[in-house]
């Protein structure tokens, strides 16, 4: 089992069919971020 | 963008990944805004870290086939396939990175797959859709209550065996009300 320090966040609804989402790992000592744009997630 | 993440708060490591869509939409002058959301967006994520677990697994499921189809005279786009007639191999695995956290409570579900979203693609109508990664991502919000991403895996001429079948009036009454046409 891995044990880490993640995070997730998105964007509020914006006025187009776009969302940010967000995903943050860290090992206490590296952080990773990964960043979806999602043109399509509000349907 | 990358340069404020590395050199004003300290990220060691970002990637960026876009959807891949055949039916949304996108301005040109939304760009500068999105940069300022997604920078934000990361920092109040960074900010905000819980422990979790991650767990990943992976099978394959043959719901996509190869376009290109190769004949004598050169090649055929087979552009849908609802009789699933056999072509070149694709790789439709499909992939799951899973995060729980510590309480075992469902966190998020990272999820991969082939195939184009274009099973609501309509190749002569400007349609809104996010296809079947929304259905995806339903069934795992009704199942584990968690948070989704879909990424594309390895897509290349690769298409749903139902590609196509879109159920075009709802995908236009869909884009017509959310742009306040109807």
């Amino acid at each position: 089992m891995l044990t880490i320090l993640n995070g997730f966040q998105l964007t509020d609804k914006i006025d187009d069919p776009i969302l940010v989402k967000a995903l943050v790992l860290s090992d206490g000592k590296h952080r990773m971020a990964m960043v979806v744009v999602d043109a399509t997630a509000l349907y | 963008m990358l340069e404020v993440f590395y050199k004003q708060h300290d990220f060691d490591y970002v990637t960026l990944s876009v959807t891949h869509t055949h039916s949304g939409v996108f301005s040109e002058n939304r760009a500068l805004t999105l940069n300022h959301t997604i920078i934000d967006t990361v920092l109040v994520t960074g900010n905000n870290l819980t422990a979790v677990k991650i767990g990943a697994a992976q099978t394959t499921i043959d719901e996509s086939y190869n376009r290109i189809v190769h004949q004598a005279d050169g090649i055929v786009m087979l552009w849908t396939n609802p009789k699933r007639i056999k072509t070149r191999p694709v790789d439709n695995t499909l992939s799951v990175v899973h995060f729980k956290i510590l309480d075992e409570q469902p966190f998020l579900s990272w999820v991969f797959y082939n195939a184009h979203p274009v099973v609501t693609m309509a190749l002569n109508d400007v349609v809104i859709s996010a296809d079947y990664p929304r259905q995806i991502a339903k069934v795992i919000r009704q199942n584990l209550d968690s948070h989704v991403i879909f990424s594309l895996g390895a897509a290349g001429d690769v298409n749903p065996y139902d590609a196509n079948t879109t159920p075009i009036a709802l995908c236009i009454c869909v884009s017509l009300k959310k742009w306040g046409l109807s």
